[in-house]
C-alpha cells in the first residue's frame, strides 16, 4: 500500500490545485445537495456548518474563518450564488440579516484520497435532483 | 442560618452571571476580532464578513440555547470557532492588507482619525503629573505595574468614550462597567457576610449617609447620559434643576435627621463631586496621548501583518 507523503493524495495537508476544491468546500457542497435533498433550497453559513458537523459526527462546528472563506470561493468559482435576505424579514424576527447560499448544480471537481472519493461521488449521485 | 442560605443564593447567581459573562465575552471577542482582519479590506467585503460573523453568532447562541447548553458552554464553542478559523482569516484578508507606506499611512488616520489636543487637555496633563508625582513621593513602594495600570486605565476608557460610535466600543465598554459593577457588588457583599456587618447599627447608618450623598451623583450622571437627558428630562434645564433640588434637599434632610450632624453628609458629598471631577478630567486628558499610541500601534501592527502577508504569497506562488 502507498503510504508516502510525497504523494499528494496521501497528505492530508496537501496544497489546492488548480480547478479543483479542498475538503471543506467539498463538504459544503455535499452538505448543500443534501439539504436541497430535504427541500432546503438556500442556507446559511451556520445552517451549513450545522449540517457538515452532523453529517460528519464531530464535535465542534467550522471556525468561522473556514467556513466564510470557503463559502466565498465557492460563489467565486460559481458553485454557489449568495444573497442578502429582505432586511424586513430579519427585523421581524429581531435578529441580524442572513446571507443565504443556494448550490447552482455545477458539476463539481473532486479532490480526495482514495477512501473517500468514491464515498462522495456515492452520495453526489443520491442526493442530486 | 440565614449568612447560610444568603451565601448559597449568592453563589449561584454569581456562577450564572459569571456564565453569562463568558458567553459575553466570548461573542465581543469574535466581533472585534473580525472587526481587526478585516479593517484593511475593501468597504462592501468589510460590511459583508462582519455581518456574516454577526449573524452566525446570532444563530449559534439561539440554536445551543434551544438544546439546552449553558452560557459558558456556548462561549467555549464559540471561542473554539473563532480560533480554528484564525489562520483562515488572515489568509482572506491577506491580499487586501496595504502593500506600500502611504496606503498605512492613509488607513492608520481613517481609523485614528486626527489628535487635537485642547487646553483643557494640556492642564489635566499637567494635573496628572503632579498625580504621579506625589504618589511617587510618600509610597516608593508601589510596585511597577500598579503604576503601568493607573497610567494606562484612563487611556482606555478615553479610547473607548471617543469611539461610542462603533457598535464594538460600546459593547467593549459595557463590559467593563459591567465587570466593575459586579466586582464591586460582589466584593460588598462578601465583606458584609464575612464580618457580619449586618449584626452592627453603625452599618446600616453608614450605608443611609452614603446613598444619600451618592444620590445628587446619580442625578447628575443621568443628566451627564444623553438617553436620560432626551428621555426624561426632555432636553430641558429646569427639569434637570427641580430634579436636583428635590433629590439634594431629601438627602441633606434626611442626613441631618438621621445622622444629627450635616457636616458628616457634606464631607462625603464633597468628596464624592472631587472624586467625580477628578476621574473626568482624567479621562479626557489621556484622549491625545492614547490618540498618538494607538495610530503607533497601527502602523506597527500594519507593518507586521504586511510581512506576514508577503509570506503568505510566496507560501501560496510555490504551490
Amino acid at each position: 500500500m502507498l503510504t508516502k507523503p510525497q504523494i499528494s493524495a496521501h497528505n492530508a495537508y496537501m496544497r489546492r490545485k488548480s480547478g479543483q476544491l479542498i475538503p471543506i468546500e467539498q463538504s459544503i457542497l455535499v452538505a448543500a445537495v443534501r439539504l436541497r435533498g430535504q427541500g432546503i433550497e438556500e442556507f446559511h453559513g451556520f445552517g451549513i456548518a450545522k449540517e457538515i458537523r452532523d453529517r460528519e459526527g464531530a464535535r465542534l462546528l467550522t471556525g468561522h474563518g473556514t467556513l466564510y472563506r470557503a463559502l466565498g470561493r465557492l460563489e467565486e468559482q460559481g458553485f454557489l450564488i449568495g444573497r442578502w435576505e429582505d432586511p424586513l424579514v430579519a427585523a421581524e424576527e429581531n435578529r441580524p440579516r442572513r446571507k443565504l447560499y443556494k448550490f447552482t448544480g455545477a458539476e463539481v471537481p473532486l479532490l480526495g484520497d482514495s477512501s473517500t472519493r468514491p464515498a462522495r461521488l456515492q452520495l453526489l449521485r443520491e442526493t442530486a435532483p | 442560618m440565614i449568612s447560610s442560605l444568603l451565601a448559597a443564593m449568592l453563589a449561584g447567581l454569581v456562577e450564572s452571571l459569571f456564565c453569562l459573562l463568558a458567553l459575553y465575552v466570548a461573542r465581543s471577542l469574535t466581533l472585534v476580532w473580525a472587526w481587526t482582519y478585516t479593517v484593511a479590506v475593501p468597504e462592501h467585503l468589510r460590511a459583508a464578513r462582519r455581518a456574516e460573523i454577526r449573524s452566525d453568532l446570532h444563530e449559534q447562541i439561539n440554536q445551543m440555547r434551544q438544546e439546552g447548553d449553558r452560557s459558558n458552554i456556548i462561549a467555549f464553542h464559540i471561542l473554539g470557532r473563532m480560533i480554528w478559523g484564525l489562520w483562515d482569516d488572515v489568509r482572506w484578508s491577506a491580499p487586501y492588507l496595504p502593500s506600500t507606506l502611504a496606503e498605512r499611512l492613509s488607513r492608520g488616520s481613517e481609523i485614528v482619525g486626527k489628535a487635537r489636543p485642547s487646553p483643557l487637555m494640556v492642564a489635566s496633563l499637567a494635573m496628572l503629573g503632579i498625580m504621579n508625582l506625589s504618589f511617587y513621593m510618600t509610597d516608593r513602594t508601589v510596585p511597577w505595574f500598579e503604576w503601568v495600570y493607573l497610567n494606562t486605565m484612563m487611556p482606555v476608557v478615553v479610547l473607548l468614550l471617543k469611539n461610542q460610535q462603533r457598535q464594538w466600543v460600546r459593547r467593549l465598554f459595557q463590559l467593563w462597567v459591567f465587570l466593575a459593577i459586579a466586582l464591586v457588588v460582589t466584593l460588598m457583599l462578601w465583606a458584609v457576610l464575612e464580618f457580619r456587618l449586618y449584626q452592627m447599627p453603625q452599618f446600616y447608618e453608614f450605608l443611609l449617609q452614603a446613598m444619600l450623598a451618592a444620590s445628587p451623583m446619580i442625578v447628575a450622571i443621568g443628566v451627564a447620559t444623553k438617553t436620560v437627558r432626551t428621555h426624561v428630562f426632555r432636553d430641558k434645564w429646569w427639569p434637570v434643576v427641580v430634579t436636583w433640588v428635590i433629590v439634594g434637599g431629601a438627602s441633606v434632610a434626611t442626613g441631618v435627621t438621621v445622622g444629627g450632624n450635616f457636616a458628616i453628609l457634606l464631607g462625603m458629598t464633597v468628596e464624592t463631586a472631587l472624586l467625580l471631577v477628578l476621574t473626568l478630567g482624567l479621562v479626557v486628558t489621556f484622549g491625545f496621548g492614547v490618540k498618538v499610541i494607538c495610530y503607533a500601534g497601527i502602523r506597527v501592527s500594519a507593518g507586521c501583518m504586511r510581512l506576514a502577508a508577503t509570506g503568505i504569497r510566496r507560501l501560496e506562488r510555490s504551490t
